[in-house]
């Protein structure tokens, strides 16, 4: 495949990935005097944030729920921080402990991959996904959060530093320095954010093209000659793409010495990051399979079924084993570039 | 729909034993060495044995104390003087991904 047909493949996976949404219910914790209104209804775009969504919450929720000497009590909303309503009985099935109060600094697609995976999953789920996945249930509290559960303070500017935090880190575990996003134009770097505060995927791509680098398969050297633009003296890896004057390096993801993926797990196991090759040590692509069968050996024992005790999700979907992580990494990750792979339990009927 | 999907899964034994082996806190050990970056003070002895499963998070608070840094202001941590990783990654991930020489490198200014 030329660079140019893996360019306009990546942008549709990207941009079907981008386009994923959560359903959100937003309620008022019980210590909170509400009136008639007392639930809210988002559908949140997976990549955004929980300070990006508290103007809208504030505005329909909390504005019209509480009377006005409650609103003057909790008008601060650094105050505020939102938990997950995991739900209790069958119905709910959630088999593991919630994840409690919501970090600010998770996208949302974190905050829903932990509800999930606090429940078990179908066997054979990935054949025939659920129809109408039910809704991310949070509750908001106005007063008393619990900073160091939080982790991170409240607001959009520290959610911010975080993304950026974020995107450098994965440009350091992509090719063991930062250069390529410290050497961005002030522009195309704040661009990364800025789409994701307006919810604009060309305006994000800006920096996410420049610094997440495509699926190009490799070696380079016999795919000179069928580049688009005919030019052969530079490898694939140098070379301009075809739809912008000021185009990004086009660089393979294969080509990087480790791929930025966090794989979580239920119950409030420790979240894994490792160092994952985007080639074996046989030079072949490393799957998603081979992955898990690695650092996870126990939950991923080698049987002929791929997931008989568990299932890796992400971006709301159960991942196919043979899916190579370079691939995923490049049109799975999240806005900041990083892939994040939730473990949910296969149940047993 | 069937009966059998409205009985809640049940966890399989072998799934639960593998979730509590790997909820298992790293006892094991990473040498921190900390690094100041422009005006921030030296520290006298900047080498520290932290354990793994611990929060990075857990080195910022005790760096702090180390520091004698006021509550009220600033300090910043790096990991190879690169990146700001986040207070929620264990001080174990960040050596497996970015340890060098037997080390974890944590920058501060």
């Amino acid at each position: 495949m030329s660079a140019g047909s893996v360019q306009s493949s990546t942008n549709l996976f990207r941009r079907l990935a981008w386009n994923s949404s959560v359903p959100i219910e937003v309620r008022l914790a019980d210590d909170v005097a509400g009136g008639a209104v007392d639930k809210y209804y988002i559908q949140a775009p997976r990549y955004t944030y929980l300070p990006l969504l508290l103007q809208g919450v504030r505005e329909q929720l909390v504005d019209v729920a509480l009377d006005d000497k409650a609103l003057a009590d909790h008008a601060d909303d650094s105050q505020w921080w939102f938990e997950e309503d995991a739900g209790e009985g069958e119905e709910s099935n959630v088999k593991f402990a919630p994840q409690g109060p919501c970090k600010w600094h998770w996208p949302i697609d974190l905050i829903e991959l932990h509800s999930a995976i606090a429940r078990t999953g179908r066997r054979g789920a990935e054949a025939e996904p659920d129809a109408a996945p039910s809704p991310l249930k949070l509750i908001l509290h106005l007063s008393a959060p619990p900073a160091d559960k939080l982790a991170v303070p409240p607001g959009i500017e520290s959610c911010k530093t975080q993304f950026v935090s974020q995107v450098k880190e994965a440009d350091f575990v992509r090719w063991g320095n930062t250069k390529r996003v410290t050497g961005l134009r002030r522009g195309d770097l704040e661009a990364g954010w800025e789409g994701v505060v307006g919810n604009d995927f060309d305006l994000h791509a800006r920096m996410a093209s420049r610094v997440v680098p495509l699926p190009i398969p490799l070696p380079p050297s016999t795919q000179q000659q069928s580049t688009p633009s005919g030019i052969t003296s530079r490898p694939p890896s140098a070379e301009p793409g075809a739809t912008s004057s000021r185009e990004p390096k086009l660089e393979s993801a294969y080509a990087a010495k480790s791929l930025p993926i966090k794989v979580y797990l239920p119950d409030g196991a420790p979240a894994l990051q490792f160092p994952v090759p985007s080639l074996g040590t046989d030079g072949r692509p490393t799957t998603l399979l081979s992955l898990l069968r690695t650092h996870l050996p126990l939950l991923f024992p080698t049987t002929s079924e791929p997931y008989v005790l568990a299932q890796p999700l992400a971006q709301g979907i159960i991942l196919p084993p043979d899916a190579e992580a370079a691939w995923l990494a490049a049109c799975m990750a999240g806005a900041d570039g990083w892939l994040r792979i939730g473990i949910r339990i296969v149940g047993e009927a | 729909m069937s009966q059998l999907e409205a009985t809640p899964a049940a966890v399989p034994p072998a799934a639960a034993a593998a979730l509590e082996s790997y909820k298992a806190k790293d006892a094991a050990k990473v040498v921190v060495r900390f690094k100041s970056i422009g005006a921030a003070p030296i520290m006298k002895n900047n080498v520290f044995k932290v354990t793994a499963g611990n929060k990075f998070q857990a080195v910022i608070v005790f760096l702090r104390g180390q520091l004698g840094v006021k509550a009220g202001d600033s300090l910043f941590t790096y990991i190879n003087g690169a990146f700001a990783p986040t207070p929620d990654d264990t001080v174990g991930n960040l050596y497996k991904c970015f340890g060098t020489d037997g080390h974890l490198i944590v920058n501060y200014s």
